[in-house]
C-alpha cells in the first residue's frame, strides 16, 4: 500500500496525490496508476461548508459530499438542473462519500488509461489505444492526443451555471480555465501540485431561469453518460453545457445564441457543427443533437418538466 | 378427548415457503470459502498473462521469492496434466505450460503469509514472451492460414467442434413453403456476475489425504479432475462445497483456484486459500458464447413451419470448457416448441485467444432462441397473422416426439401463451400503444437435465441417502450443490412431505464427497428433477416400514396409517402417525419401526429413462422432460436518444408442478432480470484480446432502475417423470426474455434489431438508417 499522510492544514496538503472520498483515487491505486504517497484531506480543517453569501450566491467547500450538495434545499431551489445532475450521477453509495473536489479533479475513465497493460498519452506514454480501437465512447470535439471525454458530470453542471472555482494558490477560475484543453499528460485540469481546489462558488440564481439535466446511457445509474446535457433557460443567460462529447465539459455557444434569438427546440441543430467523429463514435453526433432537443422540449413545455 | 392442534402438518409441496437454509443466509452466518480460516493458513495469488497468444520464453521468480513472507510457488510445469469436464476436450492446465492463449490466463501461483504479500510477489515476477499472431474473431478462427491455438487433437484446427444434423427433407420443406425468410443474427458474450467470486481452500491431512473446500456447482466433476491432475487416488481427496454465492454456470468447471490451492497445500504442508478478485473472475469467465447465426425458415400461409435451416458460429475463447456441449445445445432445442418435420443445423464452436466461454444460464440455447423468436414475429407480420395465435396453433403435443428424436412428455406451452397474452392484453394492445411503446411476445423451451452424464457410465445420476435418528431427526445426505437455487430446501421438502414432518426438521448434508452419495451437479437444470426423484425413491421404503410398524401397533391396515396428523396441544407434541381414532407420536413411530425391522437408513437413486435417443448422434440434448415459457415484454423506446426502457414483463413458465412457490417465482424473476441485462447493455468488448471492462462498474449489469415489474404465472402440466410432476424452473425462463424485448421494440418502432444488446447507440443507428431509407 502507498503511504498515506494526514496533514491538518491546507498548506501541508501538497506534494502527493490528494484524497478526499477516494472513489477515484483508490480505483486508480488498484490499477497501478498512482505512485507515491497519498495526502488525505480528512484532517484538514475547513473546506466543508455550504454557505449562502449575502448576494445570494453559494460557496461550497471541496470536501462537501455530492449527496449533501445535491440534496441541499438551497441548491435544489436555486439551481435545480445542477442538483438533478449531481443527484443522478454514479450511485447513492458513491455520492455519499465522493466530494466536490474529487469529482472535479478525477482522472479520465477511459478503459485503456485504467488498464495497467496499456500505455498512452495520459499514462506516461504516447499514442491513443482508444482511438486505434475506434471506440464508441470517443470525443467528437476537441480531441487531441487523448480522445476520452471528460468524466465529471458536476463540471458540466457548474459550467451551465457560470460557477467559479476557488483554488488556493491560483485564485478564482472559470470552469474553462480550470480545464484548459484537457490534454495535459498527467491530469485533466490546469491546477499545479501546489494549488489546492478549496471550493466552488455558484453565482446567484437568475430570476425566471428554468434548468434541467438529461443523460443518455444504456444504464440509468452507476454509469458514465454517452452524452449528457445541463441547460439553463433564461433570456440573456442561456446556457447549454454538454458532457461526454469532448475532453472537457463543453458549452455550445451557437445553440445558446439560437435560443437567445428565440429559436426554441430547433436551436439544437446548431450543436453538431464542427463535430468530428469516426465510425465508432458517429452515433454521438446524432445523440448530441437529440439529447439537447429532448431536454429543451422538456424545459420549454412546463407540464413535461422533470419532477 | 384431548385438544387437537387446529391443523395437521401441511404438505410443503406447492407452498409459498421460506427456504430451510434461508435464515443463515440473511443473517450472514452461512460460511463461504472467503469466511474460512485455518491455523497456519497462507494465501495465494496468480501472475496472469499480458499476451493474447504467445510462447513463454522465460519465467523469472527470483525477485518474487526474495520477498519476506513468500512461502511457496507453483508454475505450469508442476501441474502438466490436462483436464476438463468433457473427456473428449481436455485441453486445460491450471497454469499455462509453454504457451499462453488469452490475456488473464494464470501462469504462476504464489503463496504468502497474506494476500498483500502474495500480490506484491506476483508483481515482481517477470514473464518473457515470444508473441504469436492472436486469433480474435470468428472469421479469424475459421481462417486456416491463422495460427492454431491448440495442437492436442488429431487434426489441429481452431474449430473445436462442428456439429451437423439433418432431419426430414429440408429442401422439400422450403419448396413447399409460401414464405421463406433468411436472416443473420448476432448475440454478444456476457458474464454470470455471481456475487461470490471463485474460491478454494485446501488442507493437506496428516495421513497424506487432502481436503478441498471449493465454491463450485459440480463437486463430483471437480473431485475427479483435482485428484487426477494431482496424481492422487480419488478416494484420498475430499471435496466439500461450502455455502456458494451463486454460479449461473460460471462455477461448473474445475478452476486454477482448486488445483493450485490443493497442490500448494500438499507442497507446503500448510492450508492454502485462494479467493479470486473480481477482475480475475472476468478472466476465469465461462460466460455466454458470442454467437453469429444464420437462420432460414419456411412457412405455409397459416404459419406452420415447413423447414428450418440453422447455422451458428460460437466464439468460444481459448479453452474448450463445455464447448462441445454448447455446439449441440445451439441446435438441438430449435425443434421446440413448434411442430417441425424438416430441420437441419450446423454449429461450430471455435477457439479464439480470449477468456474461455462456457455454460451460462440457458447454456447454448439463449442465442438460437433469439433468432427463432424474432423470425416467428417477422413471419407472422408478413403473413398477416397474429403472432401469438400463429405460435399457439403450431405448438407440439404432449407425449410426442420431435423430428430430431426428443421425447416430449408434458407440455404446458399453450397455457403459458394464454396466460401472458391475457394478462398483458397482447391481443388488444399490441400495435396500439402509440409511438415509442410496444409489446412483444416470445416462447421458449428448455431441458430438465441431460439423459447422459458427461463421462460415459451407466450409474445413477443422483443418489440420496436418508437416515432417521431415534430422536426423530431426519438427515438427508446428497451430493447436490446448493448454489442459492434452493436444492437444499427442495430435498428437505421432498422428504418432509412424505413423512409428515416440517421441512425445517430435516437436516440436509450436501456437497461433500466423503459424506454424501454422488449427484452429478448443478448444471443443465437437472437437480430438482433428478435429486428430487432420488429423494422420493429413498424415503418411500422408510415411510413404508414406519407405516407397517405403526399399523401393527394400532391394529389397523397399513393403508389406514396417515403421516403428519394433528398432534395434541395439551401434550405439546408434534406431528403424529396413525388413524382418526388412534395414533402415536412421530418419535414413537420411529422407535416402533426400528424395533421391528432395524436401522432406519435408506438410499434412493435416479437414472434417467432411455427415451428420446432414437438417433445415435443425438447424445447431447435429450432430456427426461422439457419446460416451456412464454413471455410478453412492454417497452418504451425514446426515438430521439435510442434509450430502451423495459417497463413490464409478464412471464408464464410450465414447471410441471410448483414445489415451492417462493423459490420458483424467484428463479423465474432472476432469469428475467438476467435477460433484461443481456437485452439492454451487457456485452463483453475486447481490444486486441484484452477485455476492456473487467469490472462490475464498467461491465453493464442492470441496476434496479432497469429492472421492470414482473408478473409471474406458474403453469402446472404435471410431468409423469418429474418428482410430484415437477420440471425445471431455474434456466428456461431466461430464453424468451431477450426476444420478447426485441419484438416489443419492433412493435414500438417498426425496427427489427437482429443484434443484441439494444444499446442507445445501436437503436439510434437503426432509427437513423430507417429514416434515411424512408426519406430516400
Amino acid at each position: 500500500m502507498s503511504e498515506v499522510r494526514y496533514p491538518t492544514t491546507q498548506s501541508q496538503a501538497v506534494w502527493g496525490q490528494r484524497r478526499a472520498g477516494g472513489t477515484d483515487v483508490m480505483d486508480r491505486l488498484r490499477h497501478g496508476r498512482i505512485a507515491g504517497a497519498l495526502v488525505d484531506l480528512r484532517d484538514v480543517a475547513g473546506m466543508e461548508g455550504l454557505v449562502v453569501l449575502p448576494d445570494g450566491s453559494v460557496e461550497v467547500g471541496t470536501k462537501v459530499t455530492l449527496a449533501r450538495f445535491a440534496t441541499d434545499a438551497k441548491v435544489r431551489a436555486g439551481w435545480p438542473g445542477l442538483a438533478d445532475a449531481v443527484g443522478g450521477l454514479a450511485t447513492p453509495q458513491i455520492r455519499q462519500v465522493a466530494t466536490i473536489g474529487g469529482s472535479l479533479l478525477q482522472r479520465t475513465r477511459c478503459a485503456w488509461f485504467r488498464s495497467p497493460d496499456f500505455s498512452c498519452h495520459k499514462s506516461g506514454g504516447s499514442g491513443c489505444p482508444a482511438l486505434a480501437a475506434d471506440h464508441h465512447w470517443n470525443s467528437i470535439f476537441g480531441a487531441g492526443p487523448c480522445v476520452a471525454p471528460h468524466p465529471s458530470t458536476l463540471a458540466v453542471a457548474l459550467l451551465a451555471f457560470d460557477a467559479l472555482i476557488l483554488a488556493d494558490g491560483r485564485g478564482t477560475l472559470t470552469v474553462p480555465e480550470l480545464y484548459g484543453d484537457g490534454q495535459a499528460a498527467d491530469r485533466e485540469h490546469t491546477l499545479t501540485d501546489e494549488q489546492l481546489l478549496v471550493g466552488v462558488r455558484l453565482p446567484p440564481p437568475l430570476p425566471g431561469a428554468v434548468s434541467g439535466w438529461l443523460r443518455t446511457a444504456a444504464r440509468a445509474r452507476a454509469e458514465w453518460p454517452l452524452v449528457e446535457a445541463v441547460i439553463r433557460l433564461v433570456p440573456g443567460g442561456m446556457r447549454v453545457a454538454v458532457g461526454g462529447v469532448a475532453p472537457v465539459p463543453m458549452r455550445f455557444l451557437a445553440v445558446e445564441a439560437a435560443l437567445e434569438a428565440g429559436e426554441g427546440v430547433g436551436a439544437a441543430a446548431q450543436a453538431v457543427a464542427g463535430a468530428a467523429s469516426n465510425p465508432g463514435s458517429s452515433y454521438k453526433v446524432m445523440l448530441l443533437q437529440r439529447t439537447i432537443e429532448t431536454l429543451l422540449e422538456r424545459l420549454l413545455t412546463p407540464q413535461k418538466a422533470a419532477p | 378427548m384431548s385438544v387437537r392442534q387446529p391443523e395437521p402438518v401441511p404438505s410443503p409441496i406447492g407452498a409459498y415457503q421460506g427456504k430451510v437454509d434461508g435464515r443463515e443466509r440473511i443473517t450472514g452466518q452461512a460460511v463461504f470459502v472467503a469466511d474460512m480460516a485455518l491455523p497456519r493458513m497462507v494465501h495465494a495469488k496468480f501472475v496472469r498473462s499480458t499476451q493474447a497468444h504467445a510462447t513463454i520464453t522465460a519465467i523469472r521468480l527470483d525477485a518474487a521469492l526474495a520477498i519476506p513472507g513468500v512461502v511457496g510457488v507453483c508454475i505450469g510445469a508442476d501441474l502438466p496434466k490436462r483436464y476438463g469436464v468433457i473427456p473428449v476436450a481436455q485441453d486445460e492446465t491450471a497454469l499455462a505450460l509453454d504457451k499462453v492463449r488469452y490475456i488473464g490466463e494464470p501462469i504462476v501461483c504464489i503463496a504468502a503469509i497474506d494476500e498483500e504479500t502474495a500480490h506484491r510477489a506476483c508483481v515482481a515476477v517477470v514473464v518473457e514472451y515470444a508473441a504469436i499472431e492472436a486469433v480474435l474473431s470468428i472469421d479469424a478462427a475459421l481462417d486456416p492460414a491463422k495460427p492454431v491455438i491448440h495442437q492436442y487433437s488429431r487434426k489441429p484446427s481452431n474449430v473445436l467442434r462442428r456439429v451437423h444434423q439433418n432431419y426430414g427433407d429440408v429442401d422439400a420443406g422450403f419448396a413447399a413453403a409460401a414464405l421463406v425468410l433468411e436472416e443473420r443474427y448476432d448475440y454478444p458474450g456476457s458474464t454470470h456476475a455471481a456475487l461470490e467470486s471463485h474460491a478454494a481452500l485446501a488442507r493437506s491431512e496428516p495421513d497424506g489425504k487432502l481436503t478441498l473446500w471449493s465454491s463450485t456447482q459440480n463437486p463430483h466433476y471437480v473431485h475427479r479432475d483435482v485428484a487426477r491432475v494431482l496424481g492422487m487416488r480419488e478416494q484420498d481427496v475430499r471435496l466439500i462445497k461450502p455455502a456458494v454465492g451463486a454460479g449461473y454456470g460460471g462455477k461448473c468447471d474445475p478452476f486454477c483456484t482448486d488445483i493450485c490451492a490443493a497442490f500448494l497445500a500438499r507442497k507446503l504442508g500448510r492450508p492454502v486459500r485462494i479467493v479470486l478478485e473480481r477482475e480475475e473472475v472476468f478472466y476465469a469467465h465461462r460466460g455466454r458464447h458470442p454467437t453469429r447465426m444464420s437462420l432460414k425458415m419456411g412457412f405455409t400461409t397459416d404459419g406452420s413451419i415447413t423447414a428450418i435451416d440453422f447455422s451458428a458460429w460460437a466464439d468460444g475463447g481459448a479453452y474448450a470448457s463445455y464447448g462441445v456441449v454448447t455446439s449441440y445445445y445451439l441446435g438441438v432445442f430449435m425443434t421446440l416448441p413448434y411442430k417441425l418435420q424438416n430441420y437441419r443445423f450446423t454449429s461450430h464452436r471455435l477457439y479464439t485467444n480470449k477468456p474461455p466461454c462456457g455454460p451460462k444460464r440457458g447454456h447454448g440455447a439463449v442465442q438460437p432462441r433469439f433468432a427463432l423468436e424474432l423470425m416467428m414475429d417477422q413471419a407472422a407480420g408478413q403473413l398477416g397473422l397474429d403472432a401469438a395465435s400463429m405460435r399457439r396453433a403450431n405448438t407440439i403435443e404432449p407425449n410426442s416426439e420431435t423430428c430430431n428424436g426428443l421425447a416430449i412428455t408434458s407440455v404446458g406451452v399453450r397455457e403459458c401463451i394464454d396466460a401472458v397474452v391475457r394478462a398483458s392484453g397482447y391481443a388488444e394492445r399490441r400495435g396500439k400503444l402509440g409511438p415509442g411503446r410496444g409489446l412483444g411476445l416470445a416462447v421458449s423451451a428448455y431441458m430438465c437435465g441431460a439423459l447422459h452424464p458427461v463421462y460415459q457410465n451407466e450409474m445413477p445420476h443422483s443418489t440420496v441417502a436418508i437416515k432417521v435418528d431415534r430422536s426423530g431427526e431426519v438427515t438427508v445426505f446428497a451430493g447436490t450443490a446448493d448454489i442459492g437455487q434452493g436444492s437444499t430446501h427442495m430435498l428437505a421438502a421432498m422428504v418432509a412431505g412424505e413423512l409428515g414432518i416440517h421441512p425445517a426438521d430435516v437436516r440436509v448434508v450436501e456437497g461433500d464427497t466423503s459424506l454424501t452419495p454422488v449427484d452429478l451437479g448443478s448444471y443443465s437444470s437437472r437437480v430438482t428433477f433428478m435429486a428430487g426423484n432420488a429423494a422420493l425413491a429413498g424415503v418411500a421404503p422408510l415411510r413404508a416400514r414406519i407405516a407397517a410398524a405403526v399399523a401393527a401397533k394400532l391394529g389397523c391396515t397399513v393403508a389406514e396409517v396417515g403421516f403428519g396428523r394433528a398432534g395434541s396441544a395439551d401434550r405439546g407434541d408434534g406431528p403424529r402417525v396413525g388413524t382418526d381414532t388412534s395414533d402415536v407420536s412421530w418419535v414413537d413411530a420411529v422407535w416402533l419401526a426400528e424395533e421391528a425391522t432395524g436401522p432406519l437408513i435408506h438410499a434412493g437413486a435416479y437414472t434417467p429413462p432411455k427415451i428420446g435417443s432414437r438417433f445415435r448422434r443425438q447424445s447431447v440434448g435429450p432430456s427426461p422432460a422439457y419446460s416451456f415459457t412464454a413471455q410478453v415484454a412492454e417497452v418504451a423506446v425514446d426515438d430521439e436518444t435510442g434509450v430502451v426502457r423495459v417497463e413490464r414483463i409478464w412471464v408464464a413458465h410450465d414447471c410441471g408442478r410448483v414445489l415451492n412457490r417462493a423459490i420458483a417465482e424467484g428463479q423465474v424473476e432472476g432469469c428475467v432480470y438476467m435477460g433484461v441485462g443481456e437485452a439492454l447493455a451487457e456485452e463483453q468488448r475486447y481490444d486486441g484480446g484484452r477485455m476492456t471492462a473487467p469490472s462490475l462498474l464498467e461491465y453493464k449489469l442492470p441496476t434496479i432502475h432497469e429492472c421492470p415489474e414482473i408478473e409471474v404465472f406458474l403453469i402446472e402440466s404435471y410431468d409423469p417423470g418429474g418428482p410430484h410432476g415437477a420440471k425445471e424452473v431455474g434456466e428456461g425462463p431466461q430464453l424468451s426474455t431477450v426476444p420478447a424485448i426485441a419484438n416489443a421494440i419492433t412493435d414500438a418502432t417498426g425496427l427489427r434489431l437482429r443484434e443484441a444488446p439494444f444499446t442507445p447507440e445501436r437503436v439510434l443507428r437503426a432509427i437513423e438508417r430507417a429514416r434515411r431509407k424512408g426519406s430516400g
